[in-house]
């Protein structure tokens, strides 16, 4: 199966390319001809203009040969419209009087000789690599020289370079939904049928026919299914006849009782990593935009600095989604992973559409919460959907593709909101979020099962809880010396002082935003494979160390490599760290914690776990604003770095420590 | 392969991959198309902007020489030339600081906000306008103590540039169309051709599970030997259950 899984995401992937290579080049030639003649006619405009001007000059008497400040002027009109390349003004022998520096013009000879000989009586045509637009200079009726005007010849090339990095984007963002969908479907027709089918098949082996196959809408062995089925229901009706007859039936068989057929039942973490995707995809369509969807609220009537201003309804929303967890996690355990995931996704649903209308800040605040209360239970049902649904041997990778789907949903929102926002505006966007937001939920009430991760018992959320998680030894280290500090680099390097200290370094925009994907890019390729590794090697707790570490080396590389290349470096090697070392952070909280957590409850102990973590979040930006404001960027990063260095070391030393009293207890 | 003619595996594979080409294509062509609207408009403002630039220089030499531009006479046939100089065209205006007219050629707009866009323009070279008919371009201009009084407002056709842009429109939704056909096609092509074992084990599973000889061994390369071994347990353990579902028929409780 992972074979064709293989097969097919290259499939989908080629198929991709080639058909991207294909929609832009159709329609190339039809671009070239309409937009090579509106270039042609803004030339022919200048050319207007500057034979004017030169011929007044000549009117006032002035020898042509002789035209004070000709070149000068030229260069005043050739930096007024960037892109032309060259402005020449001959003599009707071809000898270059006047003209704008010709250094960076391909072929010089070839395009000196092609200027002199030009006598045509057209005045647009190709020259080399251009385009040249030429008119005549005439004097009391008679010409005296002409006047070239050269554009680049392709202005198609121009035009697909302007939105390769885009198309680049899109073809990135499709792989990966390809990448994220075939899984799925493959899963759904296949895996999980297959994986019910099974369980079937052992089940009859042992003489049980009390179950049936589920019919499931997406499944591909359909026919497998109903014919297992029946063999189920001929026998199961045999028994029912002989029950009505008051027979006994054979000890060694087992049927159900009449009308109360058993359906087997298998979950599969596919069931909500999709529309946990889907969500955050939906959510962080604004992220690229959010600031500045918030900045045109600002009035200075509000006594904040615009900075302040933008910065507050992202706070809050932080805050509330990190309060939201721990209730959302009794919410979980109260509700089922279907209902709480769905209640979740519907009321970010109301908060992006709301959002999308808000007319105030006060208004957009408001949404924002409302946003972030359900994100927040959709990321903690989501995580603990994962957590129960893995074996302890493949928690690791249970959690890493939760994080990969997290990252890829960012990743691909952030880049696809940025590409919409510039075309349909900040409305259409927060709309079309909705849009895929309520989609998801309408995904997890279809294929979650109903009362799944239902607990018996609906327990309140209380203060010993936090207090008995906290007081666990190991708790708060995994905590504290491992969540936290992840979570710092995260949002205080990542977030808060890489933009930043791109845009010192002379970073467009578009790059920082290419150097910040590398984060995401990393976490989803290198996360399942460090997961599957961590998971069969069962080194949680080293692949934690060794993604500190890396996380140190990445802040600390800036402190050798002071430019653009070296923050790319430093991200790409958060991204890495973060892969290895963040997905295994839960499950050693499973495994190293299992009794405080079966006191707490599952769900409950995800979320506050989540919610101890966001901590981080919070300090990150404060600790690196700080730090920078204080000294400068090389220095906050050298810092940093030996701070995470430092806190890694303490984490093993601890769990060492931890290991060797709990050898020294059982000893005694 | 389904006899109640379920959906076969490369279609429900094969389609969601056709959809997502489609998506990409859709918005690959979403993006040369405000590409190319953006060029061509920009394109046209350009052009615009060289006659505005001109009329502003004619402008500020005449009030370098202390004429304001209501008395100066050549201004009005140097705004004829203006106007007449590009397609499309459709006014060329001179105002005063506070918007009104000072001269001008071609139909302007009764009741345009110049006045406020000037105000807003600040520092900034020229501001764009549109209004039901023309795109608008103004260009402040300024005396020679450098303080703006006034501006050359430009109104060019948006008829013009319209059905330019939507025969791009039209180019690329064909566009979009045939290569999400064709390439949705090659997708599903391509997931038949990887999904034919799959079908073909699914194929021999089932028939095993119609006859009743659980003895038949079953050879699924793909489908695994847990479901290889299962099928033929499966067939075993019903012939059991039913002998022994007779047998309790027949005996004397039953």
């Amino acid at each position: 199966m992972n074979t064709l899984s293989r097969s097919l995401i290259l499939l989908a992937a080629s198929l991709l390319a080639f058909a991207a290579l294909f929609v832009s080049l159709t329609a190339g030639p039809q671009m070239a001809g309409s937009l090579t003649a509106q270039r042609a006619q803004v030339d022919r405009q200048i050319v207007r203009s500057v034979t004017g001007v030169i011929h007044a000059a000549l009117n006032h008497g002035v020898p042509f040969d002789r035209l004070v400040d000709a070149g000068r002027y030229l260069d005043t009109v050739q930096a007024a419209h960037p892109g032309m390349q060259y402005l020449v003004v001959t003599d009707m022998r071809g000898r270059m009087l006047y003209g704008t520096s010709l250094h960076n013009v391909k072929d010089r000879p070839a395009f000196e000789r092609a200027i002199a000989a030009w006598n045509s009586g057209s005045t647009s045509g190709p020259l080399g690599t251009y385009i040249n637009v030429a008119a005549p200079i005439t004097y009391e009726q008679g010409q005296v020289g002409w006047l070239h005007v050269g554009q680049p010849g392709n202005i198609v090339q121009e035009l697909l370079w302007d939105v390769a990095y885009e198309v680049l984007t899109v073809l990135v963002v499709a792989c990966i939904l390809a990448l994220g969908l075939i899984r799925l479907l493959l899963n759904m027709s296949m895996g999980i049928p297959l994986a019910a089918l099974q369980a079937l098949l052992r089940e009859t082996s042992r003489g049980d026919f009390t179950c049936y196959l589920r019919r499931q809408f997406f499944s591909g062995i359909s026919t497998l299914d109903e014919r297992a089925n029946r063999i189920v229901t001929e026998l199961n009706a045999k028994a029912e006849g002989l029950r009505a007859r008051g027979a006994t039936l054979p000890a060694a068989f087992s049927f159900h009782a009449s009308g109360r057929p058993g359906v087997v039942n298998v979950s599969a973490i596919d069931h909500i990593q999709w529309p946990f995707f889907l969500l955050i995809f939906a959510d962080s369509l604004s992220l690229s935009f959010f600031p500045l969807f918030v900045g045109q609220f600002y009035d200075p009537a509000f006594g904040l600095s615009k900075a302040v201003f933008i910065g507050l309804p992202i706070s809050l929303f932080m805050l509330v989604w990190a309060v939201a967890m721990p209730w959302s996690g009794v919410l979980c355990d109260r509700f089922g992973y279907r209902l709480t995931f769905a209640m979740g996704a519907t009321v970010t649903t109301v908060g992006l559409l709301f959002t999308a209308f808000a007319d105030t800040l006060v208004e957009v605040v408001v949404w924002r919460c409302v946003t972030a209360v359900g994100y927040g239970a959709v990321f903690v049902t989501a995580q603990s959907y994962i957590s129960a649904n893995t074996a302890a041997v493949n928690r690791t990778r249970g959690m890493a593709m939760f994080l990969a789907s997290f990252f890829s949903g960012s990743l691909c929102g952030a880049a696809i909101g940025g590409i919409l926002v510039d075309r349909l505006g900040f409305q259409t966007t927060f709309v079309f979020s909705a849009g895929l937001s309520a989609a998801a939920a309408l995904f997890v009430i279809r294929f979650v099962q109903r009362g799944a991760g239902q607990t018996a018992a609906y327990k309140k959320l209380k203060a010993i809880d936090f207090s008995r998680l906290l007081a666990h030894r190991q708790f708060a280290t995994i905590t504290f010396l491992a969540a936290i500090p992840a979570k710092i680099i995260l949002t205080g390097f990542l977030y808060y002082s890489v933009p930043l200290y791109l845009h010192a370094l002379g970073t467009t925009q578009a790059g920082t935003g290419r150097t910040m994907m590398a984060y995401g890019l990393a976490i989803g390729f290198v996360s399942p494979a460090a997961a599957v590794l961590a998971d069969r090697l069962g080194c949680h707790r080293w692949s934690v160390v060794g993604g500190g570490y890396l996380a140190a080396v990445g802040v600390a590389s800036l402190w050798f490599l002071d430019s653009t290349l070296g923050v790319a470096i430093a991200v790409t090697c958060i991204g890495i760290a973060h892969a290895i070392g963040v997905p295994p952070q839960l499950a050693m909280v499973s495994d190293a914690c299992g009794d405080v957590i079966r006191q707490v409850g599952t769900a409950t102990s995800a979320g506050i776990f989540r919610l101890m973590e966001r901590i981080g979040n919070i300090l990150g930006p404060i600790l690196f604003a700080l730090l920078i404001a204080r000294y400068d960027f090389k220095t906050a990063f050298g810092g940093v770095a030996l701070l995470m260095f430092g806190v890694t070391t303490s984490f093993a030393l601890a769990l060492a420590r931890f290991d060797r009293d709990d050898a020294l207890s059982k000893g005694a | 392969m389904d006899a109640r003619g379920s959906i076969p595996i490369w279609i429900k594979l094969g389609t969601p991959i056709a959809l997502i080409i489609g998506f990409a294509l859709g918005l690959i062509n979403f993006l040369n198309y405000f590409n190319y609207q953006k060029t061509y408009r920009e394109l046209n403002v350009a052009r615009v902007m060289v006659i505005g630039r001109d009329l502003v220089q004619a402008v500020e030499t005449g009030l370098n020489f202390g004429l304001a531009p209501k008395h100066n006479t050549q201004l009005d046939a140097a705004v004829s030339l203006a106007k007449d100089s590009s397609d499309g065209l459709d006014f060329v205006v001179l105002t005063d600081e506070s918007g009104r007219w000072v001269a001008g050629a071609g139909s302007a707009p009764s009741n345009p906000n110049w006045g406020v866009r000037l105000a807003q323009a600040g520092k900034d070279a020229h501001w764009q306008g549109e209004d039901a008919v023309t795109y608008q371009l103004g260009l402040p201009y300024r005396n020679s103590f450098g303080v703006m009084i006034g501006a050359v407002v430009l109104g060019y056709n948006k008829a013009a540039i319209e059905r330019a842009t939507t025969a791009m429109r039209d180019t690329l939704v064909f566009n979009w169309l045939v290569g999400s056909a064709l390439f949705g096609s090659l997708a599903l092509f391509g997931v038949w051709r990887l999904t034919r074992r799959i079908e073909s084990d699914l194929e021999h599973a089932a028939s095993a599970l119609l006859i009743a000889d659980p003895s038949p061994a079953l050879h699924l390369s793909v489908l695994g030997p847990e479901i290889e071994a299962g099928i033929p347990a499966l067939l075993a353990q019903r012939e059991a259950a039913h002998r022994a579902l007779d047998s309790a028929a027949l005996s004397p409780t039953g």
